[in-house]
């Protein structure tokens, strides 16, 4: 059976998320934060993550080992339900493409997910070509096997 | 044009998506992705891109493709008069969301095997012991 329509966001350099908003995917209107993020010198990586990071995930305890290192008053505002819309959160996004260097500002992030909807993609960059060893999913295949496995 | 003329500045203030993504469940069980341009048609589905819906005389409503898309091209973000590279650029960034689009739905069978072999994996472990 066919699903709702979903929408792709995008999070990237100026060129990236210009480039794809000339490809029809943007949203932009009063009701819905927008779609997409533009990461500039200044964006910091907790607006990245405000971003990207899904509410669901910290309310139901799946915290990683490794986010001790997230400030508590970010904790605090997750749990008021007082942050900004997040990708990960809207069930109206199917996809969400993500220049590849900015993954890895957010990789615990990334790594985190786990939901097969929405996919997050990682993308090259005009300055940053695609590095297949950085990548979450390829990361995760490369650690499944071991010499034994393939003997 | 300039590297100021074409950047966030001279987006639009309102924005309607033309393109977004149907989840499809494939023979196999997996959800597979499918690119929904506005003016598609799909008669079931509701969502961000929905056609506006027409009654047709003496049949039941069901949701018809509009004639031609109301959304204007974004390329009328930069001007009337855009430069052809820019034309260029715009088609080749609709060419890659088709390809991302058949990315995901490849990324989505590559976590449904990496899954299955885990478990398989953990069977294996537990006969190996079991047998031991």
């Amino acid at each position: 059976m066919a699903g709702r329509g979903k929408l792709i966001a995008v999070i990237g350099d100026e060129d990236t998320v210009t480039g794809f908003l000339l490809g029809g995917i943007g949203e932009l209107n009063k009701n819905r934060h927008p779609n997409f993020l533009v990461v500039e010198k200044d964006t910091t990586v907790n607006e990245i993550e405000d971003t990207f990071r899904a509410l669901g995930n910290l309310l139901s305890g799946e915290v990683e080992a490794s986010s001790d290192h997230l400030d508590p008053q970010f904790l605090n505002e997750i749990d008021s339900g007082e942050d900004g819309e997040q990708f990960l959160n809207r069930d109206d996004i199917g996809i969400i493409l993500i220049n590849q260097y900015i993954a890895e500002m957010v990789r615990h992030a990334l790594d985190a997910h786990q939901r097969s909807i929405p996919a997050v993609l990682e993308i090259p960059s005009k300055e940053h070509p695609y590095d297949a060893a950085k990548d979450s999913i390829l990361r995760r295949a490369k650690g499944m096997f071991t010499a034994e496995d393939l003997r | 044009m300039g590297a100021k003329s074409v950047g966030p500045l001279q987006y639009a203030s309102r924005m309607e998506p033309q393109v977004c993504v149907c989840t499809n469940e494939a023979q196999n069980g997996l959800q597979k992705f499918r690119v929904l341009r506005s003016g598609s048609q799909i008669p079931e589905e509701v969502g961000p891109c929905e056609a506006a819906l027409r009654r047709r005389k003496g049949l039941t409503r069901i949701p018809e493709p509009e004639p031609f898309s109301a959304s204007p091209n974004p390329l009328n973000w930069f001007g009337i008069l855009v430069p052809h590279s820019l034309r260029q650029a715009q088609a080749s960034f609709q060419e890659g969301l088709q390809l991302a689009v058949d990315m995901a739905s490849l990324q989505i069978q590559i976590n449904w095997g990496q899954s299955q072999l885990r478990g398989l994996q953990e069977k294996l472990k537990q006969l190996g012991l079991g047998a031991a």
